[in-house]
């Protein structure tokens, strides 16, 4: 590569809580270089910026030959996760201004007994909830009007507490918004520089508590992200980075920083969301529509379904919940579209123990990175998955991380006696293979969670390994489900941050637009659809986007909803009856049930998308076949195929070449990741460096 | 695909119990997603657990616990009727029966044997509310019904699908005692099609397994179950533990209240639960089936044992259970039972107060219970009847160390959650004007019960109402351990207008007016410790948030709140000194 002027560099940067990851590549190139930093928890930008000068250095490009700058940020994440967002005011109609405290949260199942529980405050404390004197009727019309002077009262009053964000929700707003822009209007001539988030805009779909929550976690999150954006532009721009910035939303797409600030709730599960795409898009390029994207890092797995090339969207996720990632159900609903996700808390360094009733357990307590597994000497005495691993010979002590961090076999042995291997009357390898196992069923719980839960046969799914200890434990969570083929892609560790060069332009609007199928409201879809498409040409700021129809249907007298794509142009009674025939398709797909009933429209969407270049997925030519050339010695590793330990290959994944075939035993190392290969696996190393993995 | 058997030793058992149960939530998640009462398409009350050939349970949904144990008690009444010698594979039986397992006719049961070469190897069995099964009022819980005829259709064990052909008749039976029979059928589907997927699954786990080898693990998952259960009981110190609470009036009968009484005997880490000296049942609808009764004391008692418990058989090895037959907890044929959780909330917090002592940290104060709102009329041009089931939950008492928490439903039905107003008045005619907690309901004590919570709705038609508050409007939730009642709670007709009324707490099939207006509340829990220790900065912080009035901070905690919200520390400690000398 050379410091031409006409390159067009791509930068994608995931900023996660231990790592910043960067990687580089360009538009039809095929090189993409990556870069791992610690993330600067004080200001991330400044992890931002030395990743970039490296990665910049790298690519031996210069920063003003950067053509888009993609971004994905736990910062919402964790603004909600740590109660640290802005301090904000709540708008309900009168009446009904206990919403929250009220709450539409299911407690965690581990919480149903415990009589001391104390469930996580409500994002909005009863004293900044303000009620408003107005009230829409579900047919869109005013019941009772709101009048100038109620609302300069309200408004007033809201300005005395000094929110530095307002959520508006009132009810049936999403038939009507009038109410909401109005007292919007008023509030910005009492507090001009406040975040204010109206429900009509935010989200105007039909369930109050929903569309509330919505919007109270946008106008939570909004001005921090704002803030955030604000400054990460400038930097770039002062280190010569002159094109716009782009961020990565939970729906796998991408839009453009500026659009940010009102749409911050859209940026919730922005990392995880770009692992999924990198997935969806090597299978698309490899020729498997259908897949699990498994990523397994040091304190959670995660698993997301790729079907025909495209990630399952849901509209059932949670924020803020009181415990871990399983009770989720605790937290306050987002209906944005999400990629589905499930998340299970079993990492690498998920602690062993045994239960009164003598039976292991395998997390959700992690030890974390600090004091870690006890392998790391680092003053964790409780055994790990990854001292588990470690103990099985899966990790080289002095490998790890590359080398730049030694592993201590012996605590790692200590720690597995004493708390699993004694009490259980077993030896320590023993033990390990069990705390492995128990790991493995556990993650399968995710992979469960967005398959069989939805319906889907995993096995006719290929499983994308990655994350730090996806390779390590992908094989045998494909063998819980018979998922016959493994794919563990180049560059597993930093995969989040090359899906942010994979991602596409997208935004999403709905409304409410209720009508039954049979004799359909011509006019209410069309009406819908035409100020969808009036919002998408003015809210999404992004260049050469095109739109995309879809109607959102149930069975009448059901609330499992279907999104439908339908064709643009006026809308007939034809497209109607098509969709509600594909409506029921799916549905009997989903639900094996044959139903009678009639069939409702419930939403119309329109999403506004824009394909952009990508780099190119890289080919290599075929090696000679030997992969010996990539052997780096022997290493005794257990499986429970041969009932031990038995001395077992260990590859460098750097030398492997297309073509290269390898059976289990074995073991392939790389930088941040080790792909373990059962004996009676075979792998299969294809042109574009994947590790191909089915029975033998 | 078949493991090699030691990996069984090894871990499969951990292994098994989690695809177990997973098999019997994901039974539960379908037949919610695909109900066609909308009630329970947004809750998550649905039961759903796995049988053995036997009929002994294996696992169970983590959610639905007030309903869970009626599918174990069902099971067998199945069997009974219809040998597993005589099942076909496809078949599917109903059962809502209370004096056979059941709740209440509207909580209906579904049963599917599961073949596996030709022969039962299991059961799949998953219960929810569904939309209306006929009775004297619309959707089946009748306030003062004094036999369960009035309350639906009774459905024994019957055979719907006969080796995967549906029995029309059957169905006919059913749809035509219902009000919604289009809804009705929607919740029957789904209760048969989340069967059949949970049969799917478990054949595939039975094909990687074997029978054989399956079944051993389960009967160590029995075995594992029950010495957690036996740890945490040997862990009691050994005695008789004795409780009672006191339910209102039935609605129906004279008695001003029914009681509840318990004896809980523990001897090492086996458990006797004794009801013996409870009242007769009643002759209104508050009577408590056995399987309900059951559900109740298994919820209490869990809450003293490990949270790790997994639920099956193992669990009830280690206990005796006496519900005298023909008493509150035991009613018999044909006792209505619609309003259940009154003697069942009273079972709990009998059972609470019985253990108080010996868990002096690990405690709760009596919460308040359940309101329902059956809203049924005819509108005009439709064919069929429009039903609505709105529901006040009430909160949990005050704890040790801890308020309740606000706004969550107490504990045992902590799953519930309620239904948008948008989605209410987008279906019905029907406009509410308030949904909120009330302040100054709350128990008073040192940590106060949880706020009561109210709704108030406007009818747009002429309706026909059903109300039930189920209990503890006129004898509030006790506080614990010095602490005072909570308030408030019932139902009010038109209220602030001349002709407002207060109608007792259970009242079947009263008649609305368009433009009526109803409202309804549920108390507040009851209070922990006494009051006037509690401190007064939670007070004003009360006060701020308004849960308690200032005028409820002074005559309820003795604690001087000024108009701005701080505690007014020199006026407060006079008033608490009066106090102490009162």
């Amino acid at each position: 590569m050379t410091l031409e002027d006409n390159r067009n560099i791509i930068v994608g940067v995931d900023i996660g809580g231990t790592f910043t990851d960067l990687v580089i590549g360009e538009e039809n190139g095929e090189t993409v270089h990556r870069v791992k930093t610690l993330t600067t928890q004080d200001d991330p930008v400044v992890g931002v910026m030395t990743a970039l000068d490296e990665g910049l250095a790298l690519a031996r490009a210069g920063a003003a030959q950067v053509k888009r700058f993609v971004h994905a940020t736990t910062l919402t994440t964790n603004l909600v996760l740590e109660r640290k967002g802005s301090r904000t005011a709540y708008v309900a109609t009168a009446g009904f201004g206990d919403l929250f405290t009220i709450g539409k949260r299911i407690p965690p199942a581990d919480s149903a007994f415990d009589l001391l529980h104390v469930r996580n405050p409500p994002f909005v404390t009863r004293d900044m909830v303000f009620e408003l004197p107005e009230r829409m009727m579900a047919n869109g019309k005013a019941l009772k009007p709101l009048t100038p002077e109620a609302a300069h009262a309200v408004a007033a009053r809201i300005a005395e507490h000094r929110p530095e964000a307002i959520a508006v929700c009132l009810l049936h707003s999403y038939a009507n918004g009038e109410h909401e822009q109005a007292f919007g209007e008023v509030l910005r001539q009492y507090l001009p520089d406040v975040y204010i988030a109206l429900s009509s805009k935010v989200w105007p779909e039909m369930q109050e508590y929903e569309r509330g929550a919505t919007t109270l976690i946008s106008a939570y999150i909004g001005p921090t992200l704002a803030g955030y954006v604000r400054k990460l532009e400038a930097r770039l721009s002062s280190a010569g980075i002159g094109c716009p910035l782009q961020i990565m939303q939970s729906s796998g797409g991408i839009m453009a920083a500026s659009d940010a600030a009102a749409r911050a709730a859209y940026t919730l599960e922005s990392g995880p969301a770009a692992g999924v795409i990198a997935s969806a898009r090597l299978g698309e390029q490899c020729g498997y529509p259908n897949l699990i994207s498994f990523d397994m890092g040091g304190t959670t797995a995660k698993a997301g379904l790729v079907e025909g090339g495209q990630p399952r969207i849901t509209h059932d996720f949670r924020v803020g919940s009181d415990a871990s990632a399983q009770g989720r159900g605790s937290g306050e609903p987002i209906r944005l579209p999400i990629i589905d996700l499930a998340e299970v808390g079993a990492g690498g360094g998920s602690i062993a123990s045994l239960d009164v009733g003598g039976f292991l357990r395998v997390g959700p307590e992690s030890a974390g990175a600090s004091p870690g597994p006890a392998c790391y000497g680092l003053g964790g005495d409780h055994p790990t998955v990854t001292d588990a691993n470690l103990v099985l010979g899966y990790l080289d002590p002095t490998f790890f991380l590359g080398g730049r961090m030694k592993l201590d076999m012996d605590r790692a042995r200590a720690a597995i006696y004493a708390h699993v291997a004694q009490p259980l009357s077993v030896d320590d390898v023993e033990a390990a293979w069990r705390i492995h196992a128990l790991a493995n069923a556990s993650m399968g719980a995710a992979v469960r969670m967005v398959t069989v839960h939805r319906g889907v046969d995993p096995r006719n799914a290929v499983l994308v390994a990655f994350g730090g200890a996806g390779p390590l434990h992908a094989i045998r969570v494909a063998e819980e489900f018979g998922i016959p083929t493994i794919l563990v892609p180049p560059l597993p560790g930093v995969r989040s941050a090359f899906g942010l060069l994979q991602s596409d332009v997208s935004y999403d609007f709905i409304k409410t637009a209720r009508t039954p199928t049979e004799n359909p409201d011509l006019d209410v879809l069309n009406d819908a659809f035409a100020s969808l498409e009036q919002r998408a040409a003015t809210e999404a700021t992004s260049e050469k986007l095109q739109l995309q129809r879809s109607l959102e249907i149930r069975f009448t007298h059901q609330s499992l909803r279907l999104r439908i794509k339908v064709p643009s142009g006026t809308i007939t009674a034809q497209m109607v009856n098509d969709a509600e025939a594909q409506f029921r398709l799916e549905y009997f797909r989903m639900c094996a049930i044959n139903s009678s009933d009639s069939c409702q429209i419930m939403n119309c969407w329109v999403e506004a998308v824009a394909v952009v270049a990508k780099p190119s997925l890289s080919q290599t030519d075929a090696g000679d076949c030997k992969p010996a050339r990539a052997l780096k010695g022997t290493r005794r590793a257990y499986f429970r195929e041969t009932r031990g330990y038995t001395a077992t290959d260990v590859y460098d994944r750097a030398g492997l070449l297309p073509g290269d075939e390898l059976s289990g035993p074995a073991l392939i190392e790389e930088l941040e990741s080790t792909t373990v290969l059962p004996p009676g696996y075979a792998l299969r190393v294809d042109e574009h460096l994947n590790l191909l993995i089915t029975q033998a | 695909m078949t493991e090699g058997p030691e990996l069984f030793d090894a871990l499969s058992c951990e292994v098994a119990q989690h695809r177990l149960t997973m098999l019997a939530e994901e039974g539960g998640l379908r037949a919610a997603r695909s109900a066609g009462s909308a009630f329970v398409s947004g809750n998550s009350s649905v039961a759903s657990a796995i049988f053995n050939r036997e009929g002994l349970m294996i696992a169970q949904t983590r959610t639905g616990l007030q309903h869970v144990s009626a599918l174990r008690s069902m099971m067998p009444e199945i069997l009974r009727d219809y040998p597993v010698s005589g099942m076909r594979d496809g078949d599917v039986f109903l059962c809502n029966d209370q004096f056979r397992g059941g709740i209440h006719p509207t909580d209906l049961g579904s049963f599917r044997p599961i073949f596996w070469r030709g022969e039962v190897a299991f059961f799949s069995a998953i219960l929810m509310i569904v939309a209306d099964m006929g009775g004297i009022s619309s959707g089946g819980l009748p306030a003062t019904a004094t036999e369960v005829f009035q309350e639906g259709l009774v459905v024994p064990p019957v055979r719907l699908y006969d080796a995967g052909v549906l029995n029309p008749s059957v169905m006919a039976l059913l749809l035509g005692n219902s009000r919604v029979p289009d809804k009705l059928r929607t919740d029957v589907d789904a209760l048969v099609g989340a069967g059949a997927i949970v049969g799917q699954r478990l054949i595939e786990m039975v094909d990687r397994y074997g029978l054989g080898e399956l079944s051993a693990i389960i009967a160590r998952l029995f075995d594992h179950t029950e010495a957690i259960v036996r740890s945490g009981l040997a862990a009691i110190p050994d005695g008789e533990y004795v409780g009672s609470y006191l339910a209102e009036d039935d609605g129906v009968g004279p008695a001003p209240s029914y009681e509840v009484r318990v004896r809980i005997a523990i001897q090492g880490s086996d458990c006797t639960v004794d009801f013996t000296g409870s009242s007769v049942q009643a002759p209104g609808a508050i009577n408590s089936s056995i399987s309900q009764s059951l559900s109740c004391v298994t919820f209490a008692l869990r809450c003293y044992l490990s949270a790790e418990i997994e639920m099956n058989e193992g669990f009830y090895r280690a206990f005796t259970t006496v519900f005298p037959l023909g008493s509150v907890v035991n009613p018999v044929f044909p006792a209505a039972c619609n309003l259940r959780f009154s003697i069942g909330q009273a079972m709990v917090d009998a059972i609470h107060g019985a253990l108080r002592p010996i868990f002096p940290n690990r405690s709760v104060a009596p919460s308040s219970s359940i309101g329902s709102i059956n809203v049924n009329g005819a509108t005009p041009g439709l064919e069929t009847q429009w039903a609505m089931l709105d529901v006040l939950f009430g909160p949990s008492g005050g704890r040790p160390g801890a308020d309740a928490n606000d706004g969550l439903p107490f504990q045992m039905i902590g799953g519930s959650s309620y239904m948008t107003i948008e989605a209410y008045e987008s279906l019905f005619p029907i406009i509410y004007e308030k949904f909120g907690l009330l302040p100054d309901s709350s128990g008073p004590g040192e940590w106060r019960g949880g706020a009561g919570v109210q709704k108030q709705m406007r009818f747009l038609e002429d309706a026909v109402v059903t109300l039930r508050a189920v209990d503890r409007t006129k004898l509030h939730p006790l506080g614990a351990e010095g602490g005072d009642p909570g308030r408030g709670g019932g139902w009010v007709h038109n209220p602030g207008q001349p002709d407002e009324k207060r109608l007792p707490p259970k009242l079947t099939n009263y008649s609305v007016k368009a433009g009526d207006v109803m409202n309804g509340s549920m108390s507040g829990g009851g209070g922990y410790g006494p009051p006037l220790r509690r401190d007064p900065e939670r007070v004003a912080s009360d006060v701020r948030a308004g849960f308690v009035t200032p005028a409820g901070a002074a005559a309820d905690y003795g604690v001087v709140v000024s108009p701005a919200g701080a505690v007014d520390l020199a006026a407060t400690q006079e008033l608490r000194s009066k106090r102490h000398d009162a």
